[in-house]
C-alpha cells in the first residue's frame, strides 16, 4: 500500500518535473522562434524602406531637374513625414544643402558629404552615437538622372525602426539566448536526476540485496534525504546496521566463547587416556587425539584424513572382518574387540564407533572411542581362572563325599572297618571343605580390599608357642623332627593375633604337608635390628626354580606330583603374605629343589 | 553281562582320595580296577595292559585327560578301548568335541555319584560287546 503510494507519488514528481522543464523549454523555443521571425519582419522592413526611399530620390531628382525650389522642399518633407525621419536633406554636389526637413539648414554647407561619382550606390552610415549600435542611421541616396547627377539625399532615421526591441535585445544578449534553453534542459536534467537518484541508489542496493546471497546488511548505504522514502529507507539503513551490529557483536562472542569453550573441549579430549576419533562422511579422520594415535601405534599426523578400517591392528584374530561386521551399518553404533596377536597379554583394543547426528537428523560423521582393554581381559581372565578353580576346589571334596555317602548307603555287606574309612574321608573333606571356605573368603575379603587389622599389643613368643603346640600333634604323627628355637627374649608386637597365627599355621601345615615321613621342620625366630623373623625349614620336595616366583600367587598349584598328591586350595600362601604385607611386613621364600623349602616371615617391631 | 566276565577298568584320578573311593565303589561293582594317579602313569598302562574301559579325570598333573586320551587313540593298544571322562570342570570340558574327536562315551561332573558312572560304564561295555566302536574320527 505505502510503497504504491510512494510510487504513485515518485510518478507524479518525476512527472511535474518532466511537465514543468517540459513546457519551460517549449517557451524558450517559442521565444526563440518569435525573435527570428521578428529579426526577418525586420530585414522586409528595411527593404520596403529603402524602396520607399529610391522612389522619393527619384521623385526629388525630378523635382531639381525642374528647378523648383519649393517642390524640392516640399518632396523633402512629405519624404520625412512619410517615413518617420529624423531628418531629410538634399545637399549637391558643392555639398550645399539645398533643401531640409530643419528649413534653417538650408544654403549651408554640409559637414559631411559624398559625391555621386565617388560612390555610385546607395551609402548607409550608421551613426555611431551610441556605442551599443542602437544610435540613428544615415543613408545617403545619390540623386541623379541618366544626364548628370544632382547631388544626393541624405536620411537619418532611428535604428529601432528597422528591427524589434525584441530582436535588438537578443541581438545584444545573444549569448544568454542560446544559454538559456540549454541552461534550462541542464537544470531540468539535474533536477529530474535529483528526484531519481535516490530512488536509483535504493533500487541498486535492493537489487544487489536480492541477486547475492552474501551481501550483508551493513553494506546498505543511506541516501540523501528527499522525500519521505529516503528517509523511511535511511531508518531501515539505521536499524539494520544496527542489527548487523549487533550480530556482528553476536557472532564474535560467539566465536571468543566458542573458541574458548573449543580449545577447552580440545584440552579435555587431549588428556583422556582413551583414544577419541571424529570421521568425516567420506570416513577420514577430522579429529583424533594423542591417545588414539597412541594406542595404534601411528603418528597423530599419519592418521588425520585417513579412514580408521587402514589403521586396525592386523594381529591374529581376524580384527578385519570382525570390523567390517561392526560397521556396516552407519546409523548404527558398533563395538569390536582388536587384538594384537593372537595373546591377550601384547594387547586387545576396544574400539567403539557412534554415528554422529547433524542438525538435520543425518549421519554424518561418527564418533570413535578406543580403550586399551588387555589389563581388564587378563583381569576377567583371572576372575574366570579364579570362579573355575574355586569351583573345582569346592566339587572334588564334595564328590568324594558324595561317593563315600553313596557306598555307605548302597553296598551291603561292607566291613566296620571300610565303613570306618568312608565315614573317615567324609569327616576328613568336609573339614577340608569348611577349610577352603574360609580361605575363599579370606581372599575375597583380600581382593575387596577389605581384609582389615584388629591390632593388639601381644607376646610374640607366647603366640609362637600356641602355634607349636596345635602343629605339634600332624607332626608327630608323620614322625616329623620339630624343633623350635625361640630367643628368651621378644618384644611385644602390635599386630593381629588371630591372622598372623592363621598366617604361621599356613606356612607350618605346609611344612608338615609336604615333609615326607621322618622329615624334618625346624622353626626359628630372631630379632634383628627392629624386625622379627621367623623361619621355618623343610625337608620337604622344595620348589623348582620356574614356580618359586609364583607360589604366592592366588589358586596355584605346584605340577611337581609330589606336590599334587597333598590335597590343598592354592590360597594359604597367598593369604599369608597378604596378612603379612598388610603388617608392613613380609613373607619370603628360599628353595632347594628335592631338599627343602626355607619360609620367612618379617614384622617389623613398631615403636610405642 | 559283567557276571560271568570281569571287565577290566583304568581310572585316572590324581586325587587319592577320589581315586581310592572310585575303586572301591568299582570293585563292588565287579570291576576289576586299576588306579593310576597321573596322566602319565595312566598312560603307561594303557601301553602295558588291555582295558575293557577308561575313566580319566580331566584335570591332572603332568599329562591331562585329553592328552592322556589322544595318546591313547593314537596308540596300539586301547585304542579303540570306551573312555568317559570325569571332571570338576565344567566350564572347559567341550563333550561334543570330545566324543567327536575321541570318541569319549560320556562325561560326568563332580560331584558325581558313582552309580550313575557305573551305569555308563555297563552302558558303553555292552555297546562295545554288541557291534564293533566306530574309529576315532568318527561319530
Amino acid at each position: 500500500m505505502n510503497s504504491r503510494a510512494s510510487s504513485l507519488k515518485l510518478t507524479r514528481r518525476l512527472l511535474s518535473t518532466y511537465l514543468l522543464f517540459g513546457l519551460l523549454s517549449i517557451v524558450a523555443v517559442a521565444v526563440g522562434m518569435a525573435a527570428l521571425i521578428d529579426a526577418a519582419s525586420g530585414n522586409s522592413a528595411q527593404q520596403s524602406l529603402l524602396a520607399r526611399l529610391e522612389s522619393a530620390a527619384s521623385e526629388i531628382t525630378i523635382q531639381l531637374e525642374s528647378g523648383d525650389e519649393a517642390g524640392i522642399r516640399n518632396a523633402v518633407a512629405v519624404t520625412a513625414e512619410a517615413n518617420e525621419l529624423l531628418f531629410c536633406a538634399v545637399i549637391d554636389d558643392g555639398g550645399v544643402i539645398r533643401a531640409h526637413t530643419t528649413e534653417g539648414f538650408i544654403g549651408y554647407t554640409s559637414p559631411v558629404s559624398f559625391s555621386p561619382a565617388q560612390f555610385p550606390g546607395m551609402i548607409e552610415r550608421i551613426s555611431y552615437l551610441q556605442v551599443d549600435g542602437t544610435g540613428p542611421r544615415e543613408y545617403w541616396i545619390p540623386l541623379r538622372n541618366e544626364h548628370r547627377s544632382f547631388g544626393t539625399l541624405q536620411v537619418s532615421l532611428p535604428a529601432q525602426r528597422l528591427s524589434s526591441g525584441l530582436t535588438n535585445l537578443l541581438r545584444q544578449n545573444a549569448g544568454l539566448a542560446l544559454a538559456f534553453p540549454v541552461l534550462l534542459l541542464l537544470a531540468g536534467g539535474s533536477r529530474l536526476r535529483r528526484v531519481v537518484s535516490t530512488s536509483t541508489v535504493i533500487g541498486q542496493q535492493l537489487t544487489r540485496l536480492a541477486e547475492d546471497d552474501s551481501f550483508g546488511l551493513e553494506r546498505l548505504r543511506a541516501v540523501e534525504e528527499r522525500g519521505r522514502e529516503s528517509v523511511g529507507w535511511n531508518r531501515l539503513v539505521s536499524r539494520a546496521s544496527q542489527y548487523e551490529s549487533f550480530t556482528s557483536l553476536e557472532s564474535r562472542l560467539s566465536e571468543v566463547l566458542g573458541g574458548f569453550r573449543g580449545e577447552r573441549f580440545e584440552q579435555i579430549l587431549q588428556a583422556l587416556t582413551d583414544g577419541v576419533a571424529v570421521t568425516d562422511e567420506s570416513g577420514q579422520v577430522t579429529f583424533a587425539n594423542e591417545a588414539f594415535a597412541r594406542l595404534l601405534e601411528r603418528p597423530l599426523q599419519e592418521i588425520l584424513g585417513e579412514p580408521v578400517e587402514t589403521m586396525i591392528p592386523r594381529g591374529g584374530q581376524d580384527n578385519v572382518a570382525a570390523f567390517e561386521e561392526q560397521t556396516a551399518e552407519p546409523s548404527r553404533p558398533g563395538v569390536v574387540e582388536l587384538w594384537k596377536s593372537d595373546d591377550v597379554a601384547d594387547g586387545l583394543l576396544r574400539l567403539g564407533r557412534s554415528p554422529l547426528l547433524s542438525k538435520d537428523g543425518q549421519v554424518r560423521s561418527q564418533l570413535w572411542s578406543l580403550r586399551d582393554i588387555t589389563q581388564q581381559k587378563l583381569i576377567e581372565h583371572t576372575r574366570d581362572e579364579f570362579v573355575d578353580t574355586a569351583t573345582h576346589e569346592l566339587r572334588t571334596p564334595l564328590s568324594t563325599i558324595k561317593a563315600c555317602a553313596e557306598a555307605l548307603e548302597i553296598h551291603e555287606d561292607v566291613d566296620v572297618e571300610t565303613q570306618k574309612h568312608y565315614l573317615n574321608t567324609i569327616n576328613n573333606e568336609s573339614t577340608r571343605l569348611g577349610r577352603f571356605v574360609d580361605e575363599f573368603l579370606n581372599i575375597s575379603r583380600m581382593e575387596a580390599g577389605s581384609l582389615t587389622l584388629n591390632r593388639h599389643s601381644t607376646q610374640f613368643e607366647r603366640l609362637l608357642n600356641e602355634v607349636v603346640d596345635k602343629s605339634r600333634p600332624a607332626m608327630e604323627l608323620k614322625q616329623i623332627q620339630f624343633s623350635i628355637g625361640v630367643p628368651p627374649k621378644l618384644p611385644e608386637l602390635n599386630i593381629d593375633k588371630d591372622k598372623i597365627s592363621a598366617a604361621l599355621m599356613n606356612i607350618l601345615g605346609n611344612a608338615e604337608k609336604y615333609t615326607p615321613v621322618g622329615g624334618e621342620v625346624k622353626l626359628l625366630a630372631e630379632l634383628n635390628g627392629q624386625e622379627v623373623r621367623v623361619h621355618v625349614e623343610d625337608t620337604g620336595p622344595g620348589i623348582s626354580r620356574e614356580e618359586l616366583p609364583r607360589i604366592f600367587n592366588k589358586f596355584f598349584r605346584s605340577d611337581d606330583h609330589r606336590i599334587r598328591e597333598v590335597t590343598g586350595t592354592g590360597l594359604g600362601l597367598a593369604f599369608s603374605q597378604e596378612v603379612l604385607r598388610l603388617h608392613g611386613g613380609n613373607l619370603t621364600v628360599t628353595s632347594d629343589l628335592n631338599h627343602g623349602s626355607r619360609f620367612t616371615m618379617t614384622l617389623p617391631v613398631q615403636e610405642g | 553281562m559283567t557276571e560271568s566276565c570281569v571287565s577290566k577298568v583304568l581310572i585316572a584320578e590324581d586325587n587319592p582320595i577320589m581315586g581310592d573311593v572310585l575303586r572301591r565303589a568299582l570293585q563292588y561293582a565287579q570291576f576289576d580296577v586299576q588306579v593310576a594317579n597321573t596322566g602319565l602313569k595312566a598312560a603307561e598302562a594303557c601301553v602295558k595292559y588291555d582295558f575293557d574301559a577308561v575313566v580319566t579325570d580331566y584335570q591332572m598333573p603332568e599329562m591331562n585327560g585329553i592328552e592322556f586320551v589322544r595318546g591313547l587313540r593314537n596308540g596300539d593298544r586301547n585304542r579303540t578301548t570306551p573312555v568317559i571322562f570325569v571332571s570338576g570342570k565344567a566350564l572347559e570340558l567341550d563333550f561334543e568335541m570330545l566324543r567327536r574327536e575321541f570318541d569319549v562315551r560320556a562325561v560326568h561332573f563332580k560331584p558325581f555319584s558313582p552309580q550313575e558312572l557305573i551305569w555308563s560304564l555297563r552302558n558303553c561295555l555292552r555297546r562295545s560287546t554288541v557291534s564293533a566302536p566306530p574309529s576315532p574320527g568318527t561319530v
